[in-house]
């Protein structure tokens, strides 16, 4: 059945004008306002600050096995044998020549270097993650701002209808963690 | 299709594409589509200006408030002229052109004098 322009309850001309202006609302200003609402949330920074705090953490929690000198040495045989002998062992001449006995001890313990090996992997990797936090919280924005419907409703009404920010920072959290920005290349 | 191509010569009114006879009975109409939705426009465009005024740069909030100044002087300024032949039952024969006022007004003007010759010269 053909439409019939003429039975429709607004005139053709404001149904046009009404289109042309969802248009330039969901695909030019939109975009736009859905960018400066985020950004007036400061999701940025914060969303960066988090992600290193959490990379941070992680690097505390991977390192948890403390190089043995001879004070920790000394403090160690304190327990097994009585105060004051872990201290006298690290006089200041001796120090020196058990930290060396160590370093040499662990050098040659596989375990040793499996365990500073598998923490510079950490360091590097947390390093880059936080190189990387920028991106993947950009690219949470950029997935929460690409809803063409949802920003044209909320720009095209000039904030009186649509979801707008409603449960913004929720969802930019559910994007930062969504296969595709928390799987960034390095993270 | 503005009117500014439009020419009136021995009775026939000639435009682009197309011409159309000046019979004694045409009738000229200055329809003013453009103002409701350049009205629409605007009060659309004032929306978001105040909707959205936290949010925006002061340069653009001066390109709303000139799109606002031209939906409204653009709607209420043109208009389309449209020809009506009454004895076709009052139908539209067809839309002459777009423009602003005046100029329709001063083309309506040779219209309908050059299809009163018309008739003065049949009688």
């Amino acid at each position: 059945m053909p439409i019939d322009i003429n039975t429709f309850p607004i005139s053709g001309r404001i149904l046009v004008t009404l289109l042309l202006w969802s248009g330039v609302s969901a695909f030019a200003l939109g975009p736009v306002v859905a960018k400066r609402e985020i950004e007036l949330t400061n999701w940025g920074e914060a969303c960066a600050a988090s992600l290193t705090t959490q990379i941070e953490n992680r690097r505390v929690v991977k390192n948890e096995a403390p190089d043995l000198g001879c004070r920790e040495f000394g403090q160690l045989m304190d327990g097994l044998l009585g105060h004051g002998a872990g201290q006298t062992m690290c006089s200041d001449e001796v120090e020196g020549a058990i930290n060396g006995v160590l370093d040499l001890a662990r050098k040659f313990d596989p375990a040793a270097q499996t365990q500073a090996s598998v923490r510079e992997l950490a360091q590097r990797r947390g390093d880059q993650a936080a190189q990387l936090a920028p991106t993947r919280c950009s690219c949470a924005a950029d997935m929460v701002t690409s809803d063409p419907i949802r920003w044209g409703i909320y720009s095209g009404s000039g904030r009186l209808a649509g979801k707008g920010t409603d449960n913004l920072m929720s969802e930019l959290t559910r994007a930062l963690h969504q296969p595709s920005c928390a799987l960034k290349p390095g993270s | 299709m503005f009117i500014r191509n439009l020419q009136i010569k021995n009775g026939v009114l000639y435009a682009r594409n197309t011409f159309y006879s000046l019979s004694p009975e045409i009738d000229v109409r200055a329809d003013p589509i453009f103002r409701t939705p350049g009205l629409v426009s605007a009060g659309l465009a004032i929306l978001f200006g105040f909707g959205f005024h936290d949010l925006l740069y002061l340069h653009e909030l001066f390109v709303i408030a000139g799109f606002v100044v031209a939906s409204i002087a653009i709607g209420f300024s043109s208009a389309r002229l449209v020809i009506i032949k009454p004895s076709l039952r009052g139908s539209e024969l067809s839309v002459a052109g777009y423009d602003t006022y005046p100029r329709i007004r001063q083309i309506a003007a040779e219209i309908v004098e050059a299809a009163q010759s018309q008739k003065e010269h049949r009688s």
